[in-house]
């Protein structure tokens, strides 16, 4: 009787535990379940964020530099791959960027902006800002697509840029012309610089003198339709056919000095800001089917002493680099200093500033003068005669030799001349 | 005694019958309310997981922002770098919101306008979109100082704070000061 009553309750027991053991098996298979999918779920998740850290990682690492000086003009018209008519129909400007990340770049699109009178450059009634695109083809407003990709590391890379011909960037702003171009990245990096540059010295000013405006002077009162490019009146070197002003700017534009004893219209000089260019009255028009014989170019640069001594600027050279190989170069011929000029070199104070005066002679390329694109960029090659405290057998410190030897560059130097379609004899 | 025996072995049959169907009942009712819970739970994290995801799949800019003087607009140009198509449901300027009219619309190309329920707009991967917003004192945008602000509403040297905001929740911001 015993052993039917344990069988059965064995029995029993064996039927409970597998009901149980069901019952606690499809709880724990549905919690299981639920863990594996929310697992997934939460895998995939991660897995998109691993992905967006790795892109933002890419975003900081993106580092564009642009090179100066910014901005130049590019050799020819004709842009292989691209397209012809940059100088005729487009003006075009190769942007050198490098590329200082460890990602490759992408551009996808650049802004240009402008600051100075309303229509010169990308300012109102222009389209302001100026929004270039990547095109296969040259277009306005755009740049070359073939250009949009920067290489890790990649140095010096050139973007071509293309604005139709009546937006041209420099502006006749003689405070600060300045454009802000903006470059775009597709992943929304931003970077940004000015143009034209400052002038710098060996990418900074130095610690004994640091170089502000350059201006520019004609020769003589630009009476222009007389103006034969050697000073005075009466002339015919070359035409101008705008109508008589007593320089070719409006009043503020043009800076006056006197006294340059030997030139000049009897020692008077009128300084313009390298910028000045565009239309109306303001430009100074050449005829470009004229031959000429060439000009006299004037250029000031200021020089600050920041030093702790006074120094004797003395003679010196400039080298403009103009329009590739070509050059301009003429000597220092006095310096502007305290509203006095003076021929021979006078002394600095520290604090100072003043202006050296070079005079390139025959302003001559191809069969006219002055066959200058606006932004074209300029090497100004300052020799180390030019601003030492000594002079022959003496050339002065070793610290003054270092400080002002070497490259000025320029971010545009250029004067324009721009075809009339008024009569020029 | 036999008849108790028996009445004995019926009672636990029906017993164990009772049991049986008890403790079944109450895991079937366990089992359908885990079930239940755990389904909600997946439910709910898996939106919580694709939603969040694709907030982080959202990244724009704001790459440029000017003012346009002759209209009193200050436009601003909402790049898609993301991974995924955004839409800009809002834009602050100053903490005051610019919506409606104070949208700008046209132009050519044409001026992009918000997004919402009605006329739903996106801005696939890699799109740019222009916006032009009215920065006026009557929209709130511009406060004070009119008389210092000749020429257009905004004060030269006056700061503007834009805020874009998507519908998932993103923001970006850009910082301008009035030329």
């Amino acid at each position: 009787m015993s052993r039917i009553l344990i069988f059965r309750l064995r029995r029993r027991r064996a039927v409970s535990t597998m009901i149980g053991g069901v019952i606690v098996l499809t709880l724990l298979l549905t919690a299981l379940g639920t863990m594996v999918l929310v697992t997934q779920q939460y895998d995939q998740y991660q897995e998109t964020v691993n992905e967006m850290a790795q892109y933002r990682n890419q975003q900081w690492s993106e580092n564009l530099v642009v090179i100066s000086p910014g901005l130049t003009i590019p050799s020819s018209s004709n842009i292989p791959g691209w397209g012809s008519g940059c100088g005729t129909t487009y003006n075009c400007y190769n942007a050198t960027i490098s590329n200082l990340g460890v990602v490759g770049v992408q551009i996808t699109r650049i802004y240009v902006n402008s600051t100075g009178p309303a229509g010169s450059g990308c300012s109102y009634p222009n389209p302001q800002p100026c929004i270039l695109n990547p095109t296969s083809a040259m277009a306005p407003y755009a740049f070359n697509q073939a250009n949009r990709f920067l290489n890790p590391g990649e140095a010096n890379h050139a973007v071509l840029l293309a604005l139709p011909y009546a937006v041209s960037l420099p502006n006749p702003n003689s405070g600060f012309p300045q454009n802000t171009i903006v470059i775009v990245t597709s992943r929304g990096n931003v970077f940004s610089f000015q143009w034209p540059f400052q002038v710098q010295v060996f990418g900074q000013s130095q610690s004994a003198f640091s170089s502000g405006n350059i201006k520019v002077a004609y020769t003589g009162t630009f009476d222009s339709k007389n103006e034969p490019g050697l000073g005075g009146s009466g002339g015919s070197g070359y035409c101008h056919t705008e109508s008589s002003q007593p320089y070719p700017a409006a009043a503020g534009y043009a800076e006056k000095l006197t006294g340059i004893t030997g030139y000049g219209d009897s020692g008077v000089l009128w300084f313009l800001n390298p910028w000045i260019t565009g239309g109306n009255n303001n430009a100074v028009i050449d005829n470009s089917g004229n031959l000429h014989s060439g000009t006299t170019l004037y250029i000031y640069v200021v020089v600050i002493n920041t030093g702790t001594t006074a120094y004797n600027p003395t003679a010196g050279t400039i080298d403009l680099t103009w329009y590739g190989s070509n050059h301009l170069d003429g000597p220092l011929i006095g310096v502007y200093y305290n509203g006095n000029f003076y021929a021979t070199s006078p002394s600095i104070a520290p604090g100072t500033s003043y202006y050296a005066i070079f005079k390139i002679t025959i302003f001559t390329i191809g069969n006219k003068p002055w066959t200058v694109q606006p932004g074209y960029p300029s090497v100004m090659l300052w020799g180390a005669a030019s601003i030492t405290n000594g002079s022959g057998s003496n050339p002065g410190n070793a610290e003054d030799q270092s400080y002002f030897s070497g490259t000025i560059l320029l971010s545009g130097l250029w004067i324009r001349y721009e075809a009339s379609s008024g009569s020029c004899a | 005694m036999k008849r108790w025996k028996s009445r004995l072995g019926v009672s636990t049959v029906i017993a164990n019958m009772i049991m049986i169907s008890i403790t079944l009942s109450l895991a079937a009712i366990l089992v359908a309310w885990a079930g239940t819970s755990y389904g909600a739970f997946t439910g709910g994290t898996n939106v919580f997981f694709a939603q969040r995801g694709q907030a982080l799949q959202e990244n724009f800019v704001i790459e440029e922002a000017f003012f346009v003087k002759s209209s009193n607009t200050l436009d601003i140009y909402v790049r898609n770098v993301g991974a995924i198509q955004i839409s800009v449901v809002a834009i602050y300027v100053n903490g005051t919101s610019i919506s409606g009219s104070n949208i700008q619309t046209g132009g050519s190309p044409p001026l992009c306008s918000l997004s919402t329920s009605t006329n739903p707009t996106n801005l696939v991967v890699q799109q740019v979109c222009e916006y032009g917003l009215t920065v006026t004192q009557g929209n709130g945008v511009v406060r004070g100082g009119a008389a210092l602000c000749t020429g257009q509403t905004w004060c030269t040297g006056s700061l503007f704070y834009i805020v874009v905001a998507s519908g998932r929740g993103n923001q970006a911001a850009y910082t301008a000061r009035g030329p």
